[in-house]
């Protein structure tokens, strides 16, 4: 195959345009000439329509028709998840914005607080912060490498 | 029509987008199964990309056909998800996790259904990324050269040319099975 010469672009559509039918009529008075005068265009046709006919035996499967039926509310619901979340995480990062505002103003600028206290309270707040978001990536990295997903359990 | 449809949703109307819906979703269904070859997942990505379209609809040309926007955005759902898979299945050793319970073979002798249906099938995945896709749209989807066009945005003249070069890698591929039918 890699020492075969390529052929003519014309002649790659044309038998393109054969096996799809899509020729028109000069186009069709084109190819039957070619393959009367051309041994090796008849061969490339002879060879494409076999492989043509292989592959027009195998076909997808229809799926059940109740799949149609509930995929148009499928959307929907994906569509009114995408929302959701939007509003969830705005409201998360809103909250979170106003308290960490008076956490600063009222709890760390307080001077009846202890210093102590404030540095415990700092450490448990972070710490507790950084649990939460280590538990959540690993959970997320296991679930997103899974060699076993496609495996049913 | 579409474009009607395409302009009252982003009004606001939630009806005009199921019509979308409607239209496309088995065009899109088997857009993600060419892709990804597993009917759940093909269904999944396809519905996904309706939700994602519904939010980037205003960054849509509305001069342009809603189908091969929704096409780019099925493809890359598909690619990301076979990309994930890659991820994954490399960690068994590149255990195959080709699925070909999606399709069906119109062939007499039973004994040689499954083979010809797994072999065509190895066949069309052992192509390069854009002589499978062009064969899958054109074979199994049966699109005209001018919606490929549109879809892969790219002249006719090179959806014949890659056409041939796809088809001449397949015939390679499927070649003793050629010679038995020539």
């Amino acid at each position: 195959m890699k020492n075969e010469k390529p052929i003519p672009e014309e002649w790659q559509h044309l038998l393109m345009k054969a096996l799809d039918e899509a020729l028109t009529q000069e186009e069709q008075s084109r190819f039957e000439q070619l393959l009367e005068s051309s041994t090796v265009f008849r061969h490339e046709w002879r060879e494409f329509s076999a492989v043509h006919a292989l592959t027009k035996k195998v076909r997808y499967k229809e799926p059940q028709g109740e799949i149609w039926d509930m995929y148009q509310t499928n959307v929907y619901h994906r569509i009114e998840r995408g929302l959701s979340w939007f509003l969830t995480l705005t409201g998360i990062l809103i909250l979170t914005a106003y308290g960490l505002y008076e956490f600063v103003t009222l709890f760390l600028a307080d001077p009846a607080i202890p210093g102590i206290v404030k540095i415990g309270v700092v450490f448990l707040g972070s710490g507790l912060v950084a649990l939460f978001f280590s538990v959540v990536r690993e959970k997320l990295f296991i679930r997103k490498n899974d060699p076993y997903r496609e495996v049913e359990r | 029509m579409e474009r009607h449809w395409v302009e009252e949703t982003l009004h606001g109307n939630k009806q005009a987008f199921g019509h979308l819906v409607k239209r496309y979703m088995q065009r899109s269904y088997y857009v993600a199964l060419g892709f990804v070859h597993n009917h759940e997942q093909a269904l999944d990505i396809s519905q996904e990309a309706f939700a994602k379209a519904y939010y980037s609809l205003n960054r849509f040309d509305l001069q342009k056909p809603f189908f091969p926007w929704l096409y780019r955005i099925v493809k890359n759902l598909s690619l990301n998800e076979i990309r994930n898979r890659k991820n994954r299945t490399a960690k068994l050793q590149n255990l195959a996790f080709l699925d070909f319970s999606h399709t069906v073979v119109e062939e007499d002798r039973p004994l040689e259904k499954e083979e010809l249906k797994k072999e065509v099938w190895q066949a069309i995945d052992s192509l390069k990324p854009a002589e499978k896709e062009i064969i899958l749209l054109r074979e199994f989807q049966e699109y005209s050269y001018q919606e490929i066009a549109e879809m892969l945005e790219i002249p006719v003249g090179t959806v014949m040319s890659r056409l041939y070069t796809a088809r001449k890698a397949l015939k390679e591929q499927l070649k003793h099975k050629v010679a038995d039918l020539i």
